[in-house]
């Protein structure tokens, strides 16, 4: 009976381990659960008020991370098997400093914008998805999309193989902020709400989880969106 | 209360999991391949995940779970900006000896078609250039049984398979185990 349940034991931990060994990026994508968890409490409870600085900026981090770290599954997983064993997880945590880096500073800005009277309420978020709509269209969209799917070689070793991994994450944060900027900016217009983050991880799944980007279906949902935001500005 | 019978039939083999490349070893920067032979070395380091735990990394020789080792050597980020003839890749080449004498060195060859489409970002290209793998378990195998090598440095030569005057960067050489 004991030896059963130490064999059962051993399975389940021998199953986990080989989990956690073909998949690395497991827990980037907690991360990014944990980040929707503390985003979607604050969308339900304060969507819409008007925040201060720091309290902006901290929101704006935690909807990139939601929104943005479970479609890294790819670049994360580049990143560690492209390690040397013992350096995987320090070599995922560089990629999303790196990665988060480019956002966070960007967000400094978002955040000081917000503080202006007409980057807020429902009208300014409608006109946000619009032009996130109309993003899609322009080469440099396409342009940063395609950077998303830059590799670049890593060090094996060092303090070289640490600022590979910084550097990848920031390569690969620079091409998704040239993507993905209208979309988030106009998650930021609508106060960070469940709809607007709904819609905007809607629309970059259309983006970014086909091998052939489903930019309709993207545009769509942005459209939606921005009507549902003119509907509400009427209200 | 009778237990049902296992629905897994007994005599079929279980299917085997995909074996989880480990890399062991990697060049430390980018270089770029001469005209003539050019000649990288990589340190490679004792594997410490699934290589480890699946028993012994030896060409040839059974591991714990019946399965046998694959080495694979990886080229990345293959770029250029003109058209190049294919390279052939030896491996533990001796120092001043032409690359033709020793064709049970040779780990395989390095297709270049496409190399500058790939290397451009433009028309929807990433710029990343050509990604190559050549499973040198043979080759690896070799070297450890008759040429007394320690396995703990290896040397790769680029030999291009025609004289030309391109130059081609390579990102990195790596080295995995499956």
């Amino acid at each position: 009976m004991n030896s059963a349940i130490s064999e059962a034991r051993t399975g389940w931990a021998e199953a986990a381990r080989d989990f956690a060994w073909s998949h690395p990026e497991w827990w980037t994508a907690g991360l990014g659960g944990a980040a929707w968890c503390a985003v979607l409490w604050h969308g339900w409870r304060h969507a819409g008020h008007r925040m201060g600085f720091a309290t902006e900026w901290t929101h704006w981090v935690l909807m990139v991370t939601a929104m943005m770290f479970p479609l890294l599954r790819e670049p994360v997983e580049a990143a560690a098997s492209g390690s040397l064993w013992g350096r995987r997880n320090r070599a995922i945590g560089l990629f999303l400093l790196g990665y988060l880096g480019i956002w966070a500073a960007l967000g400094g800005m978002v955040a000081w914008m917000r503080a202006f009277r007409w980057a807020g309420g429902d009208a300014a978020a409608a006109g946000g998805f619009l032009v996130a709509a109309l993003w899609l269209l322009t080469p440099w969209h396409r342009r940063g999309m395609m950077g998303c799917h830059r590799r670049v070689p890593l060090a094996p070793m060092g303090w070289k193989a640490d600022w590979d991994c910084l550097r990848f994450g920031g390569l690969i944060g620079g091409a998704c902020v040239r993507s993905c900027f209208p979309v988030m900016f106009a998650c930021a217009l609508a106060g960070h709400g469940v709809l607007a983050m709904g819609a905007g991880a809607a629309a970059a799944i259309f983006e970014r989880c086909y091998f052939r980007p489903k930019l309709r279906e993207a545009g769509a949902v942005l459209i939606a969106a921005a009507l549902i935001y003119v509907a509400m500005a009427f209200r | 209360m009778q237990t049902p019978p296992k629905s897994e039939d007994p005599k079929k083999p279980a299917a085997k999991a995909q074996p989880i490349p480990e890399m062991i070893g990697a060049t430390e920067a980018p270089f770029v391949v001469e005209k003539d032979q050019t000649h990288i070395s990589l340190v490679l380091h004792a594997p410490r995940g699934p290589a480890l735990v699946r028993g012994p990394a030896l060409p040839g020789v059974a591991r714990t779970d019946g399965s046998t080792v694959r080495i694979i050597l990886r080229v990345e980020n293959i770029t250029g900006t003109e058209m190049v003839p294919d390279l052939n890749l030896y491996l533990n080449l001796p120092k001043g000896e032409p690359a033709d004498k020793h064709p049970e060195l040779l780990a395989g060859r390095l297709p270049l078609f496409g190399l500058a489409e790939s290397s451009s970002g433009e028309d929807g290209q990433t710029g990343n250039g050509l990604f190559h793998a050549l499973d040198i378990t043979a080759v690896y195998g070799r070297l450890l049984r008759d040429n007394d090598w320690d396995g703990k440095s290896l040397r790769v030569s680029f030999v291009p398979t025609l004289p030309n005057s391109s130059k081609v960067r390579v990102g990195r050489v790596s080295v995995y185990i499956a």
